[in-house]
């Protein structure tokens, strides 16, 4: 099914790498858009995971799937840079770290 | 597809033609009229619940090639979500009305947002699941946001949208993972194939997946250690979208999870109840704790919710998987007692608040029964209800959950959840005492609208009327419980 030297596993784990890498960013990362990039990324990983298991089942439900990923991922996006630009108007910043309005 | 199909998701139909509906008028409308919409809304509102109650509740129908099912647990939340999203607008609008700028996107978002709620509850496929948790959670991130006057509601929305964005990428590499593994997507197809699986039961990866799915759920329900958003969340956004939060989202979260409980019956139950326990006890405990020493009406209600959410996990953890199952029926009770008490609580601050800021300090409260007696009483009677103190709906809630998971020998539990609520129902009654055993301050709180009143009274009123009568709701509730024991 798939070309000898890469099989499924290669594409979990690569997959899982992704995942983590874009979980450590949002985590570590103090800027907000890098924190949405990390949360695409994240998404991304996961349908590179959707798809590889996809071809190996021979089984259509996984491409469905990713279609609609694509789809909810852009309309987070739209949303939260929108929400992200009003913010920044106000507060002048990006940094997660400053936006503690709401903990005092 | 057939119009049968079509006919069995009409309350969902319903709600969707109403937002687009609201949203063209929108544009011709002129703004200041915008209060007109609220009752477009909730002509809407209506016809979906209408639609949910007729020919549906018996019948367990497999829809679009078992991408949702038209069952009695479905509709029984349709009815939940459908009177949500009515006491929710009829706030909305008092609260829009305070604005210099009305947005009646507001009404167009609750009713897509309450649309996706409904889809969350008839969901029986993860691609579904994840489609219509979207749809809800997209809804509510701009409705969090949507006062764009004050900096406290965008920080709200962001960090709901961010950590909310990052549990569902869990939620989905979950699916993925359980896709991957059992080849499926649909509940049905998983449950046969999980059943006497020893090779499945072993695969370290599909538990992965159910790990994940937990986690990107808990996050909605405000599940500890993934609650930490809720507070500053709930204490930001309006507080009719607060409310909604509070009962919406929560109620259309545990709605997938008992359907996902019951799929994965028992292979799942016997891996996740450890787990599942240490959740609810660190959950109900924390949020008990914590919400003692809260000073703000709004950052209290968001710790009881937190409170709450452990409850439910106890409730759940009982599900047995028979046939009549005694913890399903009392999730749905609580659910719907629930749903009405936190709507009233967040009312009263939307009652109280003012056009600029929002008004949720507890001291403020002091002596309202004096200039409020009514909007006192309401409020008294939600925080009885979230108490659980007879006659109210919340005892009865209790009562059946708690009594569902004796029932299953979990007895410590049961105790821990017991003492826990005798714990709550300090911070409670304390909110009584402010209202009628204190001598109002120089800043106490008025408020003058009659439409924040009523919506607050008629969640209060159910609540005494469901309190004193609980048989009706526990019988739909039965079942919505029963349909789920035929299915899987």
């Amino acid at each position: 099914m798939f070309d000898a030297s890469v099989g499924l596993n290669h594409y979990l784990l690569l997959s899982v790498l992704l995942f983590v890498i874009g979980v450590a960013g949002v985590i570590f990362r103090r800027n907000a858009i890098i924190m949405f990039m990390s949360i695409e990324l994240m998404l991304t990983s996961v349908n590179l995971t959707i798809l590889a298991y996809s071809r190996y089942l021979g089984d259509h439900t996984g491409h469905v799937l990713v279609l609609f990923v694509f789809a909810v991922a852009a309309a987070e996006a739209a949303v939260g840079l929108a929400i992200l630009v009003e913010l920044f108007r106000k507060r002048d910043t990006v940094d997660v770290d400053r936006f503690r309005q709401l903990m005092e | 597809m057939s119009w049968t199909e079509l006919s069995y998701i009409a309350p969902i139909l319903w709600l969707v033609a109403g937002g687009v509906v609201v949203l063209l008028l929108e544009a011709f409308v002129p703004r200041r009229d915008s209060d007109h919409l609220s009752i477009v809304s909730a002509v809407f509102l209506v016809l979906a619940g209408l639609s949910a109650n007729t020919g549906l509740v018996r019948t367990s129908q497999s829809l679009f090639h078992g991408v949702l099912r038209a069952d009695a647990f479905g509709s029984f939340f349709a009815l939940i979500f459908v009177i949500i999203g009515l006491l929710t607008v009829s706030l909305g609008a008092v609260y829009l009305r305070r604005q210099s700028t009305p947005m009646p996107e507001f009404y167009v978002l609750v009713l897509f947002a309450t649309a996706g709620m409904m889809l969350l509850a008839s969901s029986t496929d993860l691609v579904s699941v994840f489609l219509s948790l979207e749809l809800m959670s997209i809804g509510v991130y701009v409705l969090a946001a949507i006062e764009r006057n004050s900096s406290r509601s965008q920080e709200a929305g962001f960090k709901y949208l961010i950590l909310g964005a990052f549990a569902s990428a869990f939620l989905l590499y979950g699916i993925a993972l359980i896709y991957g593994t059992t080849g499926t997507t649909q509940f049905e197809v998983l449950g046969a194939r999980m059943g006497g699986n020893a090779a499945l039961a072993g695969n370290l990866v599909f538990w992965a997946g159910w790990g994940l799915i937990i986690v990107g759920v808990g996050f909605k329900v405000a599940m500890v250690p993934f609650h930490q958003w809720t507070p500053d969340v709930y204490a930001g956004a309006p507080a009719p979208v607060a409310g909604y939060m509070a009962a919406g989202v929560k109620a259309a979260a545990f709605a997938v999870l008992v359907r996902l409980i019951w799929t994965g019956m028992p292979l799942l139950m016997d891996k996740a109840a450890p787990l599942l326990m240490g959740f609810a006890i660190v959950t109900m405990t924390f949020g008990n704790i914590v919400a003692l020493a809260q000073s703000n009406l709004k950052r209290m209600l968001a710790y009881s919710a937190i409170a709450h959410a452990g409850y439910l996990l106890v409730g759940v953890l009982a599900i047995s998987g028979h046939a009549d199952d005694a913890a399903t029926r009392g999730i749905l009770f609580y659910l719907a007692a629930y749903a009405l008490m936190n709507i009233g609580a967040f009312g009263a601050v939307t009652f109280v608040s003012r056009r600029r800021g929002e008004r949720s300090e507890l001291a403020g409260f002091a002596g309202l029964a004096r200039r409020h007696p009514w909007v006192s009483f309401f409020l008294a009677v939600c925080m009885f209800s979230l108490a659980g103190v007879p006659p109210t709906a919340g005892f009865w809630g209790k009562f059946y959950v708690f009594g569902a998971v004796i029932q299953q020998g979990m007895v410590g539990l049961a105790v821990i959840a017991l003492l826990n609520s005798a714990v709550a129902a300090y911070y409670y009654l304390r909110v009584v005492v402010y209202l009628y055993m204190r001598e109002p301050g120089e800043d106490a709180y008025i408020g003058d609208d009659v439409q924040a009143s009523a919506a607050i009274g008629v969640a209060a009123i159910l609540l005494l009327w469901i309190g004193l009568f609980p048989s009706s709701v526990l019988e739909l509730a039965r079942l919505g419980a029963a349909a789920l024991a035929r299915t899987f």
